[in-house]
């Protein structure tokens, strides 16, 4: 029961941009349509593995689902694309200063309706979505194999997205507008639940005991849906997603029309 | 923590001891110190300072020295020249706290942590007790033993009475291994030494200390031998080291007292009900902090048995338990370095426990147990209540099992009819609408109300008939009878004679022998009812007609009949002239007959109850027995098979003092007015239950409309945003243009001249 990663969470101690997890895995997630067949999943790709697997990769991806092969080169520019978005940041250092934030989930899996939130310390290289997620299933005693993993991605984008948005505070005109979106989202809870900040936290009063009337706020809620009830909800997330895509799309086209000239 | 020891006159030896000194400390309190050696390769020395408060115990301290500390005097010689000494080696407050600081992995420190003892207010003083329970019977020395063996014999016993055969037999039981560190080590031979100590001086406490320790083993957490370094108030050096990121001051909300706090909120929670799995995510949402730490701390807990050790031992118990009946002895594994005591928030001490401390105390002071004082009632009861909860449902001997319906599956675990016999219970329904098993007939079922328990045996048909001879020969004699009977008390015998179907079940039931399996067994069941009204000398005579209607095999249309005949029921109380009973005589014709018999009936229970000894005269089982008739044949009556007892009856009746009559009458009043009571409440409810329904529904309705109209809203909200957008990229473009406009203008005007 040693960590080695103690020696590394030094405050003000600086390493270079990695998933602030034990292991260094990006969460990537598709969402894909061609020919109107879509193609969603979510899943974990190791930073340290080279970028030219991606191509073996989504090659047997297509073949184990059966899609078309014209969705190959689809998946691995989607994969690509996210990890030539992290590989960017990589030159970067990022602080592994305790900082400890709400992190919030907030979905469904097959038929499980997963609504959670707890307080991650996000600059903790040695974190364990993985094993936190699957210690969750088992606690919730919930049979379907496909949650934990979900969970786990669930939480390794929002840190994700987190440790993208620390890289970027002083120069905030490079956000694009989502980052801004999902942050409001996150600020919206940092008030709500007044963000627990480490700094503030006085150690002689303060106790490690949570205030008894938030209890439920951090108690995992678990729905089993009926095959209508997912249905439904896959409508409105569809929906929603129509949306919100119409909207980012709208974004872009003014971003593109009108911030570049 | 420990006291003075300077009143040196006051300290005395234990002759057999290991070189113990047993001092005495005012009050009752005794204090002392055993000093042992044990040889392992480097010699060491343990004090283990002792109290004795009563008959509690506690380790205060364990003091370890080893042979380097001694200044090269010559390890061992040193050492047992100072046992003999006794009183010399003892260590004073001051040295104990400089080896305590040199030494202080290796020192421990046993004590029951303040907040938890005041928490609970329940011990004074701080006791330490083995969850064994009884290490300390034996007596005396081990002569022969090595110090070696003597550590590891210690370990391993676990009974009050085990002789020293048991114990060295015990010495072969694996000492769980310990992988931890050489601090934990040593502290496993100080408790080793400790539980020697003990040992030594319980040789003054006996037998009666037994049961008061036993009962305080009730309270007692047990943990894992390996756990042994787990002190309330101290940060364990392993912890330190499994959990290095609370104490390497590098995070600001890591900190030891962080830790602490951690620690023993989730031990204090599994506490709470020690047989039933902590799990992480029911504890995560109570404590503040990085999910990722907490979760390695309660890995660590687990890990380390400190919680969640109950369940898993109840589950390997379990597994013992249905393959040998035998209770498992107290599982050594956790015995002498688990030593704690803790007052359980939740008296739930696991039956294992119990048995187990059964099982050590069995053969010395049985008396003393608790469970040998309770009463023979309750002893009783519980063992009746077994019985029949196990002939009840069946295999499994739970007895709040779940009773279902042999015929319809249903549940029926309020009310239902038994079969003794065949051992099946029908609920109502299938009962009254005759669907049987195969094999049996009506009769042979029994009603049974939850929270009823049935009767406690059942008389078997030869105590029956043994009843019915006595009755015969000695009339109401009651003692005689009870004496003919034998097996049975006069008060169960008046009981039973009550009880008793009489008259035409037995003809009814030689009817059946021709296969017909007639449902107006029910009624005798329902009403107990004795025989078939005779017409003459009663005043419902005309009525008897009506009552045929209301035959047995009919039942199903009972109530439709009930209905219909309602006033023209004659109830029991209808010709008697006094006021009292015709005002009874009308509330009981208010209900359905059944019910009246059931309240006269219980009325007449109730009273021989109080006064068993008015049941001890003829003229109240005659009067009983009359009232009975009057009621039962207003369901059915048997006009053409009058019997002789009805006669007897009847002249019965007029010998009843008239008081006794109007007891009951009231008494029968009082309960069909609670009857009808009930049913107008029970209808009540339904209306209100109704309601509330109809309020709930119009409420969703109207929520769902809410929400509707909120969708629609947010709709709306959208298009009107993404308006908004368009009019704003417009403006953009508009501004743009003028200024391209304006930076073109002059160009323009230049040109035009």
């Amino acid at each position: 029961m040693s960590y080695k990663g103690a020696v590394a969470s030094a405050p003000r101690e600086l390493v270079s941009f990695r998933m602030p997890t034990e292991l260094n895995l990006i969460p990537i997630r598709l969402d894909l349509e061609f020919d109107g067949r879509k193609l969603k999943d979510a899943f974990t790709w190791n930073a340290d593995d080279p970028d030219y697997e991606i191509v073996p990769f989504s090659k047997r991806m297509v073949k184990d689902l059966n899609l078309p092969a014209v969705f190959q080169p689809y998946i691995a520019q989607v994969i690509q694309t996210q990890l030539t978005e992290f590989r960017s940041f990589e030159g970067q250092e990022m602080s592994t200063e305790e900082r400890v934030q709400t992190i919030r989930l907030d979905l469904r899996v097959n038929n499980t309706l997963i609504h959670d939130q707890f307080l991650w310390d996000v600059n903790n290289l040695k974190s364990d979505p993985e094993g936190f997620a699957r210690g969750l299933c088992k606690d919730l005693d919930i049979k379907d194999p496909e949650v934990a993993p979900a969970i786990a991605v669930a939480i390794r984008e929002q840190l994700y997205e987190i440790a993208k948005q620390n890289l970027a505070t002083g120069r905030e005109t490079r956000i694009s507008k989502k980052a801004r979106r999902d942050k409001g989202a996150m600020d919206f809870f940092q008030s709500r639940f007044a963000t627990w900040n480490p700094l503030v936290f006085d150690v002689t009063t303060t106790t490690g005991t949570e205030r008894r009337n938030e209890w439920d706020l951090f108690e995992p809620v678990v729905e089993i849906l009926s095959e209508k009830e997912v249905e439904a909800l896959y409508m409105r997330e569809e929906r929603n997603a129509r949306l919100k895509k119409r909207q980012e799309e709208k974004d872009d086209a003014f971003m593109s029309r009108y911030v570049r000239v | 923590m420990a006291s003075p020891r300077q009143e040196k006159d006051k300290k005395r030896r234990r002759p057999g001891g290991e070189g113990g000194v047993i001092e005495e400390v005012g009050t009752g309190i005794e204090e002392g110190v055993v000093d042992c050696r044990i040889d392992e390769g480097k010699v060491q020395a343990f004090k283990i300072r002792l109290t004795r408060k009563g008959d509690a115990f506690s380790i205060l301290k364990l003091e370890k020295e080893t042979a380097d500390e001694n200044g090269g005097d010559g390890g061992a010689n040193n050492l047992a020249s100072k046992r003999d000494e006794g009183l010399a080696k003892q260590v004073t407050p001051n040295m104990a706290k400089e080896i305590q600081e040199r030494d202080g992995e290796t020192e421990k420190e046993i004590s029951e942590p303040a907040n938890k003892r005041t928490k609970h207010g329940k011990n004074s003083m701080p006791q330490i007790v083995s969850e064994s329970g009884g290490y300390g019977g034996q007596e005396g020395n081990y002569p022969g033993m090595k110090e070696d063996s003597l550590l590891h014999g210690a370990f391993a016993t676990h009974s009050n009475t085990t002789s020293q055969k048991d114990c060295v037999g015990g010495a072969g039981k694996p000492v769980p291994s310990v992988s931890v560190s050489e601090g934990a080590k040593a502290f496993q031979d100080g408790v080793a030494s400790a539980v020697l100590g003990t040992g030594t001086m319980q040789q003054a406490n006996t037998a009666e200390n037994i049961a008061s320790r036993e009962s305080l083993v009730q309270e007692i957490y047990p943990i894992p031998s390996h756990a042994g370094w787990f002190v309330w108030n101290k940060i364990h050096s392993l912890e330190r080291r499994s959990l290095s990121e609370f104490f390497d001051q590098k995070a600001v909300s890591k900190t030891p007292k962080i830790y602490k706090e951690y620690r023993d909120f989730i031990i204090n929670k599994y506490r709470e009900n020690p047989h039933r799995p902590l799990k992480f995510t029911e504890v995560r949402r109570m404590l503040i902090g990085d999910v990722n730490s907490l979760q390695r701390v309660f890995d660590f807990l687990e890990h380390w048995g400190l919680i969640n050790h109950q369940v898993l031992q109840d589950s390997e118990t379990k597994a013992a338990g249905a393959a040998s009946p035998v209770p498992v002895p107290m599982v050594v594994d956790s015995l002498p370095s688990g030593i704690r005591v803790v007052p359980s928030p939740v008296p739930s001490p696991s039956k294992t426990q119990s048995s187990v401390v059964l099982d050590a105390s069995d053969g010395s002071v049985g008396a003393l147990r608790s469970n040998s004082l309770a009463s023979h009632k309750s002893v009783y009861t519980s063992a009746s209540r077994h019985s029949v909860s196990d002939d009840a449902s069946g295999a499994s001997n739970k007895p709040e099992a779940e009773i279902l319906c042999h015929i319809c599956k249903g549940e029926c675990s309020k009310q239902r009819f038994y079969h003794r016999r065949v051992g099946i219970s029908l609920c109502v329904g299938c009962f009254k609408n005759g669907k049987l098993p195969v094999g049996t007939t009506v009769g042979e079922f029994v009603r049974i109300e939850a929270g009823v328990r049935a009767p406690t045996k059942e008389w078997s048909s030869k105590e029956n008939l043994l009843l019915l001879e006595a009755l015969l020969s000695y009339g109401d004699n009651w003692n005689q009878v009870a004496q003919h009977v034998r097996s049975r008390t006069g008060i169960e015998c008046v009981k039973q004679f009550i009880q008793l179907p009489f008259g035409d079940q037995f003809i009814s039931e030689s009817h059946d022998t021709n296969g017909v399996v007639t449902n107006h067994a029910v009624v005798l069941e329902e009403a107990k009812a004795v025989s078939a009204a005779s017409s003459d000398g009663i005043s419902m005579s005309s009525r008897v007609k009506k009552g045929e209607a209301v035959l047995p095999s009919a039942m199903p249309t009972m109530e439709a009949s009930e209905l219909t005949e309602r006033h023209d029921f004659v109830t029991p109380f209808a010709d008697s002239t006094h006021p009292l009973f015709s005002q009874v005589a009308m509330l009981a014709a208010m209900v359905a007959p059944r019910v009246a018999a059931a309240a006269a009936e219980a009325a007449i229970g109730a009273i021989a109850e109080v006064e068993p000894a008015l049941i001890f005269k003829n003229e109240l089982v005659s009067f009983l027995v009359f009232i009975r008739t009057l009621l039962c044949c207003a369901e059915k009556a048997q006009a053409q098979e009058p019997s002789s007892i009805s006669n007897d009856n009847t002249d019965g009746n007029s010998k009843l003092p008239l008081a006794f009559q109007a007891r009951v009458a009231v008494a029968t009043a009082l309960g069909v007015a609670a009857a009808n009571a009930n049913l107008l409440a029970d209808q009540e409810e339904l209306e209100i239950d109704n309601l509330v329904a109809s309020i709930i529904d119009t409420q969703m309705k109207k929520l769902q409309s809410k929400l509707e109209h909120f969708e629609e809203l947010e709709m709306l909200l959208e298009k009107e945003r993404i308006e908004v957008d368009r009019i704003r990229q417009q403006v953009y473009a508009d501004q743009l243009r003028y200024a391209e406009g304006d930076a073109t203008y002059p160009k323009l005007t230049s040109h035009e001249p």
